[in-house]
């Protein structure tokens, strides 16, 4: 990393290369009357203004996963403004601080109109956010409707509402791209991006360019997390900018436009009910979701993934979920870590706790109860669980947990009233790997050199996961050669045929099982020519090329909590956090460690420290910046205890499955589970994420509300 | 994120700072710690900025001469313009006594030891940002703060200079040069209590405090109003009842004016206030003691 | 406190001419006063890897040191540096002992914040090997910056497996494990 090999966008060094600013709504909704560039664009320096009125042969920005009914959506905002920070004009000069000065000189001229940053704001606004174009741009059930004699005959029925909040996937390098134009209307295009070929699609179809036209390179990539994966409405800017200007133009993002304008992640409002009979088995699970997708649908379909895995880790009969993605003024929610089963499993786990409470059972025991035992397992709301050994992670993580005798010292605290509450939470997932139909294939190719090496192709793309590595090790390990002699080459169009890129943690289980597929095909090569695999190639190159197809994998595990609570302050402090993960057979311990610990702290920021807030209208409250938007740092991090299952993908040649989103998906019910369990004299409904400390301390103040199902929130009653 | 164009001067003398600073639309940059993210921001975009860094009268901390502004005996410290936080951090800095500790303790709560190395003490006053601090304890102590112009120099309480947030009543004209602080008598007890979200937040509220062995207490209070201010509520219901509960409920009620913020409500930060104000107490004292009066 | 520096002189209207000096060289650049270090470094000088992920002074990716003390180069003036003498990460021994202790602790991901980390790291265990003997020490240091990906444990043990390389005879007492925390196989959290 220190060696002069890593180079991210922002540190190539492009002869000619001019710089890029953005001008920006400072408003979350209004008609766009005017915008006046006439004094920036005569200003030092710069080289080129541009508006909506420069790009209207520019097509329009694609939607990855855009739901039923997009609506038009515009690289520069031409009539109207939808969110805080969305793109108006461009700025391009002959460095940042002089673009930035004309950015301020750029005059809007803005006619408000009323924010709808709620999804009970916009469902309940008199006219639609586009015209001609629905608020709800995606509504989908998922499974058969909960028989109302299913509710009826039940021993116990819950529910609850709960919010995920909007989370800033805050990737430390913001989003990049340095556009240079070539001969002929080709393009290089280097970017920050989690999806190379699907970049060059984006790029191609606005500019009505052959993709051959496009070449998109990602260079050393400052991390992801989801949010880096569809093509911006400011790369098809800098694009336009480019090919105006004839010379490169760059893009670095900085982390003002990311905190207000790029995409966020989560943002639902759900509701959960679950039923169970007297035994404690689950009979019923309905969820419903209203998730608020900002100003445009980029991902409007991802919240049909919480409706997808709305049945958690349990056999459980009858299993229905409502989602409705619904459009609001602040900026878009696209996928962030875990995208949509982080949701689930939160809904899922919450209401398990709850069922336990009313029940008076124990919630393990619960859990333990109703897990899936028998694979493949088919969820009504149409999964096909592939395999797995649910108890083992739940036994193994009470192994690390010792439960009995944390509950001995939360007695001991209960009857000491100076001592601080504490509470555990146990969770138990499963996750999708892989992807969905349509990204449920990768590329890979494996070529025998005449100087006795291989180069390894494939269609991912590493913002951090150590690709090289792995993927070089699968290759060199299928091969039976050392692994310094296996070179892999991913990231670049022009390297690499085709590909779907690294998100849905799909980069080992479908790329990795391409490599070791086509390495087996050259294996195999050599056996029929009678030759050792590293002389394959002597007399010229030889390339073996596997399109690998599976179904998604599911990932599975338990997470459990030890939280204490100063209850004067409400502040939470993680005593303990056990994590018990199956990803199927590892391929590389230590990087898949490494996942696991990145994601566990990403799950703690969302549970205990990070939410964008919005203002009325819908502008994020975060003029601070990272001090606002508090991610954990060093002395945050609560001390851990790891371990792993593995039982192989049965879909898979090397039995992977993905790896890397199961702690946010793990971690907040575990610590909101826990922190519940600490303080039995607070409000369940209002402990609602981020566990802020006034959080907290409302629901202490607010205490528990008798039990009566007409009040709002948790309600629950035995039937 | 980048700057405005700004133009740039290094004095040598406050004389000649004060002369660049009537000229007007200037702002002094000493750590720059928060004028860069106001810069970057473009917050502020002066004509000029007046960079302390090369006035040596600036730098030091000492005695003042023929200075006794505080009520206390032993004198009184001056803190140069220049004195970053990591200055008064080290555990045996300029300052000695009990003042110095309760300066290190202070300057342990700012930010992270990068920032620590580059922001000053007065720097930070400057600021005024209402959970500096800095502001907190130089307000708790009833310090005063030297300013110089060119028609001339001045002294002003801390409580006078801090108006809200990012507002002093330093002149733009005018050049902060010291904080001067009362030295603590020995056996004084001091503390510094604060609640915040993570390390790399700022304080959601802090609460300063220093015991003389006499009795005389002083609470300074950040992220409970406008302004780092002095708790004269809670000092005087623990002056008249020695109970840190009266003492935190008075804060709570008289001392705090907080406003809204998305994660703390202003119930909750009069709430933690006086819970802050209670364990500070209960840092310099043993506990519930016989009222004064 | 900082010693005073002298001062640049002005070459055209807005622009100053500063010396410094930059990993041991002596360097002479100019620029106009608002720019900041960070900048000259990256642009002026061609040294990137010292990253710039906040440019607010929270992240740390832009950690310099400055007179041998760790700063944050998006927060300081090139101007306010004038002979002031920078390191950057590449002025990083090559047999520094942290460069190994990184890759082999996995202390990185994306790698975008390690080279800030490497530097605030070099600063403090050149002042005090000794911050890493305490865990609390240790996170308040690490705490000076972000990073997104490792959830911290990599960087904590590259740092204690550095200082102990550092200075081997301080370390050869003690068990290994003490320094230890946070990892799938040792744990140190106040089992009741």
């Amino acid at each position: 990393m220190t060696s002069a090999g890593y180079a991210t966008v922002a540190d190539l060094r492009v002869p000619g290369c001019r710089e890029a600013a953005f001008v920006r709504s400072p408003a979350s909704h209004a008609d766009l009357r005017g915008v006046d560039t006439a004094t920036a664009r005569t200003m030092p320096g710069v080289d080129l203004v541009l508006t909506a009125d420069d790009l209207t042969d520019v097509g329009d920005v694609p939607t990855m996963f855009g739901g039923d009914d997009p609506p038009p959506w515009r690289p520069l905002a031409d009539d109207r403004v939808r969110h805080v920070g969305e793109p108006v004009a461009l700025v391009v000069a002959d460095d940042r601080y002089r673009a930035e000065d004309a950015v301020a000189a750029v005059r809007l001229d803005l006619a408000p109109r009323p924010g709808r940053p709620t999804t009970a704001a916009a469902l309940a606004a008199d006219e639609p956010l586009y015209d001609g174009h629905r608020d709800v741009t995606l509504e989908k059930e998922f499974g058969p409707r909960v028989a109302a004699s299913t509710w009826a005959r039940a021993h116990a029925v819950v529910e609850a509402d709960l919010r995920e909040q909007l989370l800033a996937p805050t990737s430390l390098e913001a989003r990049a791209i340095l556009v240079e134009p070539g001969d002929g209307g080709a393009l290089t295009v280097r970017c920050s991006h989690q999806y190379p070929h699907g970049l060059r699609a984006g790029i191609a179809g606005a500019f009505g360019l052959a993709e051959e036209a496009v070449r998109v390179v990602v260079p050393d990539a400052g991390g992801a997390f989801g949010s880096k994966s569809p093509t911006y409405p400011e790369y098809l800017a800098v694009v336009a900018a480019a090919r105006r200007l004839g010379a490169p133009v760059r893009w670095v993002e900085d982390r003002t436009e990311s905190l207000q304008a790029a995409s966020r992640g989560r943002g639902q409002d759900q509701h959960v009910r679950i039923a169970a009979d007297a035994a404690g088995r689950i009979l019923a699970i309905d969820l419903t979701v209203d998730a608020d997708v900002g100003a445009h649908p980029l991902g409007a379909a991802l919240p049909g993934q919480t409706g997808l895995a709305a049945s958690g880790a349990y056999d459980v009969a009858e299993v229905h979920a409502r989602v409705r993605s619904v459009l609001t003024t602040t900026a878009p929610t696209y996928a962030y870590r875990g995208a949509g089963r982080p949701e689930a499993a939160y809904a899922v786990e919450r209401a398990v706790d709850l069922l336990a409470a009313e029940l008076g059972t124990d919630p393990v025991d619960l859990r333990r109860r109703n897990l899936v035992r028998s694979f493949p397992h088919d969820t009504p709301t149409g999964r096909r669980y592939d395999s797995g050994d649910y108890d083992a992670t739940l036994d193994r993580a009470l192994e690390l947990l010792e439960p009995q005798r944390w509950r001995d010292e939360q007695r001991r605290r209960r009857a000491d009233p100076h001592a601080r509450p504490l509470g555990i939470g146990v969770a138990c997932y499963v996750e999708r790997s892989g992807g969905e139909p349509g990204i449920l294939e990768e590329y890979g190719a494996v070529r025998a050199c005449p100087d006795g090496t291989f180069e390894a192709r494939v269609g991912t793309s590493s913002t951090g996961q150590s690709h090289a590595r792995v993927f070089g090790d699968v290759v060199a390990r299928r091969l039976g050669v050392d692994a310094a002699r296996v070179r892999v080459v991913e990231a670049d169009t022009a390297e690499v045929p085709e590909g779907h890129g690294s998100f849905a943690s799909r980069s080992a289980q479908m790329g990795g099982a391409a490599l070791h597929e086509a390495a087996g095909g050259l294996v195999d090569r050599a056996r029929a020519a009678g030759v050792a695999v590293d002389a394959l190639g002597a007399s010229g190159p030889v390339e073996v090329e596997h399109r690998f197809s599976s179904p998604p994998a599911f990932p599975y595990g338990t997470y459990a909590a030890v939280v204490e609570v100063d209850p004067e302050l409400g502040a939470v402090t993680v005593l303990r956090l056990v994590a018990v993960d199956d990803y199927g057979t590892v391929l590389d311990p230590a990087v898949v460690h490494g996942q696991t610990l990145g994601s566990i702290t990403q799950g703690l920021g969302q549970v205990l420290y990070e939410d964008v807030p919005l203002d009325a209208d819908g502008a994020p409250l975060l003029d601070e910046g990272l001090l606002d938007y508090l991610i954990p740092t060093a002395a945050e991090i609560p001390p851990l205890r790891l371990a792993e299952t593995a039982v192989p993908n049965p879909n898979n040649p090397l039995g992977v499955k993905g790896a890397g989103e199961a702690g946010c998906i793990g971690v907040p019910p575990a610590v909101v589970n826990a922190v519940v369990d600490a303080l039995p004299d607070a409000d369940p409904a209002l402990l609602q994420m981020p566990l802020t400390p006034d959080t907290v301390w409302a629901a202490l103040r607010a205490g528990r509300p008798g039990r009566r199902a007409d009040r709002n929130g948790t309600t629950g009653g035995a039937a | 994120m980048k700057p405005p164009p700004f133009d740039w001067a290094a004095p040598t003398t406050v004389d000649e700072a004060t002369a660049l600073l009537a000229r007007g639309d200037a702002r002094v940059v000493a750590g720059g710690q928060s004028l860069l993210q106001d810069l970057r921001w473009r917050r502020v975009s002066p004509a000029l900025l007046v960079d302390l860094a090369g006035i040596g009268e600036l730098a030091g901390i000492g005695e003042p001469a023929g200075v006794d502004v505080a009520p206390h005996d032993g004198g009184t410290v001056r803190i140069g313009a220049r004195v970053r936080h990591r200055d008064v951090e080290r555990p045996r800095s300029a300052v000695p006594g009990p003042l110095g500790a309760l300066l290190a303790e202070t300057a342990g709560w700012i930010a992270h030891p990068p920032v620590r190395a580059r922001g000053t003490v007065v720097g930070s006053l400057a600021q005024a940002h209402p959970a500096a601090e800095w502001c907190a304890l130089a307000a708790g102590l009833d310090g005063r703060v030297e300013l110089a112009s060119t028609t001339g120099r001045r002294e002003e309480r801390v409580a006078d200079l801090l108006l809200g947030p990012g507002r002093t009543s330093c002149a733009p004209t005018e050049l902060i040069t010291a904080l001067l602080l009362p030295r603590l008598p020995e056996g004084t007890r001091t503390a510094v209590v604060e609640s915040r979200r993570t390390h790399a937040s700022y304080a959601h509220v802090a609460v300063t405090a220093a015991r003389t062995p006499d009795g005389d207490l002083r609470l300074g209070l950040a992220g409970a109003g406008p302004t780092g201010r002095r708790a004269h509520a809670a000092e005087a219901a623990f002056a008249a009842t020695g109970d840190p509960d009266a003492a935190g409920d008075a804060a709570a009620a008289d001392d705090a004016d907080p406003r809204g913020h998305p994660h703390a409500t202003p119930d909750y930060t009069r709430h933690v206030v006086g819970v802050l104000v209670r364990r500070a107490l209960a840092a310099v004292t043993d506990g519930r003691e016989e009222s004064a009066a | 406190m900082t010693p005073p520096r002298t001062t640049p002189s002005r070459s055209r209207i807005g622009e100053l001419t500063l010396a410094l000096r930059v990993n041991g060289t002596a360097r002479t650049v100019t620029v106009e006063p608002r720019r900041v270090l960070a900048d000259v470094l990256r642009d002026d000088l061609g040294l990137t890897g010292t990253r710039l992920g906040c440019e607010h002074g929270v992240c740390g990716s832009c950690t310099v040191l400055l007179d041998g003390e760790p700063v944050r180069s998006c927060l300081v003036l090139a101007v306010q540096v004038r002979d002031g003498d920078v390191r950057t990460v590449e002025g990083l021994d090559p047999q520094d002992p942290l460069l190994a202790a990184f890759e082999t602790e996995h202390a990185y991901q994306c790698g975008f914040c390690t080279s800030g980390f490497l530097v605030l790291l070099r600063g403090a265990l050149d002042e005090d090997p000794t911050v890493v003997d305490d865990a609390d020490r240790l996170d308040a240091l690490l705490a000076s910056n972000l990073c997104r990906c490792t959830g911290y444990e990599g960087i904590r043990r590259a740092a204690v497996a550095a200082a102990r390389q550092d200075a081997p005879d301080a370390y050869s007492a003690m068990p290994p494990s003490t320094q230890e925390r946070n990892s799938s196989t040792c744990s140190d959290d106040q089992a009741p």
